[in-house]
């Protein structure tokens, strides 16, 4: 590390080459106010507060933009500036609707902060009396521009962390404004992808989350780290608490990596969308689902099951349980099921998945598990992504947003590889659109044309010759796969010239259970340039929040499990650990009809919960403790974040409690 | 929220602008696209050849030459060269200075939305005439006051415009 000696306001402080003059200042403790800077975002100089003046510089310098050099001697805090950053103020408090009280970010607002410290309550100038329009179109954030200081950080984090660049400033001077696509209404901008990110940047009240309005201020909130478990890419969030609610969820570090969240994380979390189950329900002679006491609930299953396995052996109960479980709940749940009932007969809602992705795995290569995918943080560095059956935006969106930021910034070249939709808009180089049930031939295609691109000693062209892709004809399956020759080729140029390329595939892949097409997409990754071919760069999607960590803790059966053919061979009791999913599979629903005893452990009431006999309430994902492993293998954990009704239980809990009923001489049989 | 595209380039169809002027749109972005300044020019290529710029035709240039809509929206607003709704073959300019706006601009300004459905920023359907305010003509002395191309007719009453509008054919 190069060290660096500046002298600020008297003293020596030490600092690493290449920073600005604010950073080093910011390491050492000396408060410069600021605006428009937002640690992880290009510093563009455009407020003016944190002017520093610099010797040997004939004017004040913001310290935002000012390189650092060794010996440079720097005073923050004159007269002179303390009185320029006063008139900076007073002119933003011109400018537009300061009212505080009026403002929704009255106490959270970094201009108020500012007006405190310098104590502004008068300006020079004549108010402005702005009439800028207020803009609720959009579904979860709302822009008041008449409270907008025009510092860019919401541009900035949208096009440089987000990667859609919904925002840009339009128009000029008095009526600078901070304009959405073709200035539309936010809420119609097709590009913005509502991540929330434009919140949490503005610092005055311009940009406001209606989930979190009049709900309570930071300061009144609790706020406790923890981590989103909804889809895998396992966000690192900061929860703001009051009430036993809910209020407000903000990335950790928010221009950091996975730090920008999206719309699911930072506010669907906040709604209680689904009928909320807390107390146990049993169903009575009538059939109807009555409530009971935890107690008797315990007691009916354990009895049941203790039952069942005397009457029918052990193999006659069969465990499933949804991914989006905690590792706590779904270990507790493996351990019944294995050493309890005794069985192995187990599967997680997404076990199809799991097999596609492992068989495939090991057709690549013997012994490859899910270990041989790499981590999203990739993505970033790639010079070539290749985007397969897959909508990012929807399934993982902050992946989706990697994907975006390398594309956009000019660094990776992208390829969609998708039978009807391309996410990414302009930003895909290359869509090759096969027609449907082609997608592994289009693959394979691509592969052969990247090999015949590779340079011709290459042993790996030579190896590859003689195998199954050796005797295709490109031309004939790009006709079969419906797929443009000269797309083809273009997409097969950038993967064979590329020095970090990765690959992405997901849900629309996953779906068509066919583990060979994940065969030919880690054979297509290994083939691109530069790759190791044992451990190409490629990355699955998984369906749930934590389905990588009930995988790896062996939830998911590596035989074929089907409910209604188990129902159908003898087993007799089905029990099912959704926690806080939500499920109307009609699948799950209809295999679930042949069981005699059904017990479902449940935070929301579904359609699976109302075919079961019992139905044990669960604590949802805000309500307990617990960790959960991201798609690419990262463990986080989560304290309980608000207090779950009824006190209820603990998942594991639940379970020691049915272990403890079930007469345990009856299980050996 | 975000839409996702499901039809390639080569299928995507625009109802206002015909595929013709799209064809020369990327013409100019592949003659223009790797000079400095090439989105400037690429948009004043574009007025010019459409007159405006349309959304279409902008969602064009920002997807082949893969710069964000806003971006674009950015550059269109900031000069006042670029105009993003149609200019009629008459620019009609009413006066709202002071004293055109005491003796009676107001009512011109009135009459046009009613009758003629025109408004400020606005043109007529039949593309005859677009309508702008404007600050004092400086013949105040005659007010009100209304410009149409360069002729200036003076101490206009509403009752008048009709005789006046129908004389522009
Ligand atoms: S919500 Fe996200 S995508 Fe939409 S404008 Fe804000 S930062 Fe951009
Ligand atoms: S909306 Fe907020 S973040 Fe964006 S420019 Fe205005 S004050 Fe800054
Ligand atoms: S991307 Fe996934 S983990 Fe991150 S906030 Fe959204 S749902 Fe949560
Ligand atoms: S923080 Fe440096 S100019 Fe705004
Ligand atoms: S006010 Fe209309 S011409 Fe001067």
């Amino acid at each position: 590390m190069n060290g660096i000696i500046l002298t600020i306001n008297g003293k020596q402080v030490k600092g690493k080459a290449g920073s600005t003059v604010l950073e080093i200042c910011e390491a050492n403790g000396i408060n410069v106010p600021t605006l428009c800077h937002l640690k992880g975002l290009t510093d563009v100089g455009a407020c003016r507060m944190c002017l520093v003046e610099i010797e040997k510089e004939r004017r004040p310098v913001p310290a935002c933009t000012y390189p650092a050099r060794d010996g440079l001697v720097v005073q923050t805090s004159t007269e002179k500036l303390e009185k320029h950053r006063r008139l900076v103020l007073e002119l933003l408090f011109t400018e537009r609707n300061h009212l505080c009280a009026y403002c929704l970010a009255s106490g959270d607002c970094e201009l108020q902060i500012l007006g405190y410290e310098y104590q502004i309550d008068s300006w020079r100038y004549p108010y402005s009396w702005p009439s800028f329009p207020l803009d609720s179109s959009d579904k979860h954030v709302m822009i008041d521009h008449n409270r907008c200081i025009l510092c860019g950080r919401c541009v900035r984090i949208c096009s440089e962390k987000v990667g859609v660049h919904t925002l840009d400033f339009g128009y000029r001077g008095w009526k600078d404004r901070i304009s959405a696509d073709l200035n539309q209404p936010l809420g119609e901008a097709s590009s913005c992808i509502d991540c929330g990110a434009c919140f949490q940047a503005c610092p005055t009240g311009a940009i406001w989350a209606k989930s979190s309005a009049y709900r309570g201020r930071p300061d009144q909130c609790k706020k406790m780290r923890s981590v989103c478990a909804l889809c895998g890419v396992g966000c690192e969030i900061d929860v703001l608490v009051k009430n036993n609610a809910l209020i407000r969820i903000d990335s950790t570090e928010l221009a950091g990596d996975r730090g920008v969240l999206c719309y699911k994380g930072r506010f669907d979390q906040l709604y209680e969308s689904h009928q909320g189950i807390n107390t146990p329900l049993l169903r009575d002679d009538s059939g109807k689902l009555k409530a009971c006491s935890i107690g008797n609930a315990l007691d009916e299953v354990g009895e049941k099951f203790g039952n069942i396995v005397a009457r029918y052996g052990k193999n006659s109960i069969a465990g499933i349980a949804s991914s989006k479980a905690s590792n706590e709940s779904l270990k507790a749940f493996k351990k019944f099921m294995t050493d309890i009932i005794g069985n192995d007969l187990i599967d997680t809602i997404d076990g199809d998945e799991y097999r596609t992705i492992i068989q495939g795995a090991t057709k690549f290569r013997s012994g490859a598990g899910l270990n041989i995918e790499t981590t999203l943080e990739e993505i970033l560095k790639a010079d070539c992504l290749l985007v397969v059956g897959v909508n990012p935006l929807e399934s993982q969106q902050v992946a989706g947003s990697y994907i975006f930021r390398a594309a956009s910034q000019g660094k990776a070249n992208l390829i969609v590889l998708d039978v009807d939709k391309n996410p990414f808009g302009f930003h895909a180089s290359t869509w090759l659109k096969p027609t449907k049930g082609k997608e592994e031939l289009a693959i394979n295609a691509l592969t052969k044309a990247v090999i015949g691109k590779l340079s011709a000693s290459n042993a790996v062209k030579a190896k590859e010759n003689t195998t199954s892709l050796g005797a295709m004809n490109i031309t004939q399956a790009n006709k079969e796969a419906g797929i443009d020759v000269e797309d083809l080729n273009n997409a097969a140029a950038m993967l064979a010239k590329s020095k970090h390329s990765v690959v992405v595939y997901g849900k629309d892949i996953l779906l068509r259970k066919n583990p060979k097409l994940i065969t030919a997409i880690l054979r297509l990754a290994s083939k691109s340039g530069k790759q190791n071919p044992k451990k190409p760069r490629v990355i699955s999607l998984k369906p749930r929040g934590n389905s990588r960590g009930a995988w790896n803790l062996g939830l998911a059966n590596k035989k074929e499990f089907s409910l209604s053919g188990l129902t159908k061979n003898g087993v007799k009791a089905v029990y099912l650990l959704l926690a806080d999913d939500y499920i109307d599979d009609t699948k799950i629903i209809d295999g679930l009809k042949g069981a005699k005893f059904v017990v479902v452990q449940a935070s929301y009431s579904s359609p699976v919960t109302a075919s079961a006999n019992v139905v044990l309430p669960s604590p949802t994902w805000a309500e307990r403790k617990g960790s959960y492993t991201s798609l690419d293998g990262i463990t986080k954990s989560t304290p309980k974040l608000t207090q779950p009704q009824n006190n209820i239980k603990r998942d594991e809990d639940i379970i020691r409690g049915i272990s403890k009923r079930i007469k345990i001489s009856d299980r050996r049989s | 929220m975000a839409k996702v595209a499901t039809e390639t380039k080569k299928s995507a169809a625009n109802s206002v602008t015909s595929s013709k002027t799209f064809e020369k749109i990327q013409a100019i972005i592949d003659r223009t696209s790797n000079k400095a300044g090439a989105s400037i020019r690429v948009l004043q290529q574009a007025q010019g050849l459409v007159g405006y710029l349309p959304p279409g035709v902008l969602k064009a240039i920002s997807r082949d030459m893969k710069i964000p809509l806003s971006e674009l929206y950015g550059i269109v607003s900031f000069y006042s060269f670029f105009s993003l709704v149609p200019k009629g073959k008459y620019v009609l300019q009413v006066c709202m200075g002071t004293s055109c706006y005491v003796k009676g601009g107001e009512k011109i300004l009135d009459t046009l939305r009613k009758d003629y459905n025109l408004v400020p920023g606005g043109i007529t359907s039949d593309g005859r005439f677009s309508l702008e305010m404007v600050r004092c003509l400086g013949c105040c002395g005659l007010s009100p006051v209304i410009a149409i191309g360069k002729d200036v007719h003076r101490k206009v009453k509403p009752s008048h415009l009709k005789d006046i509008l129908s004389s522009y054919r």
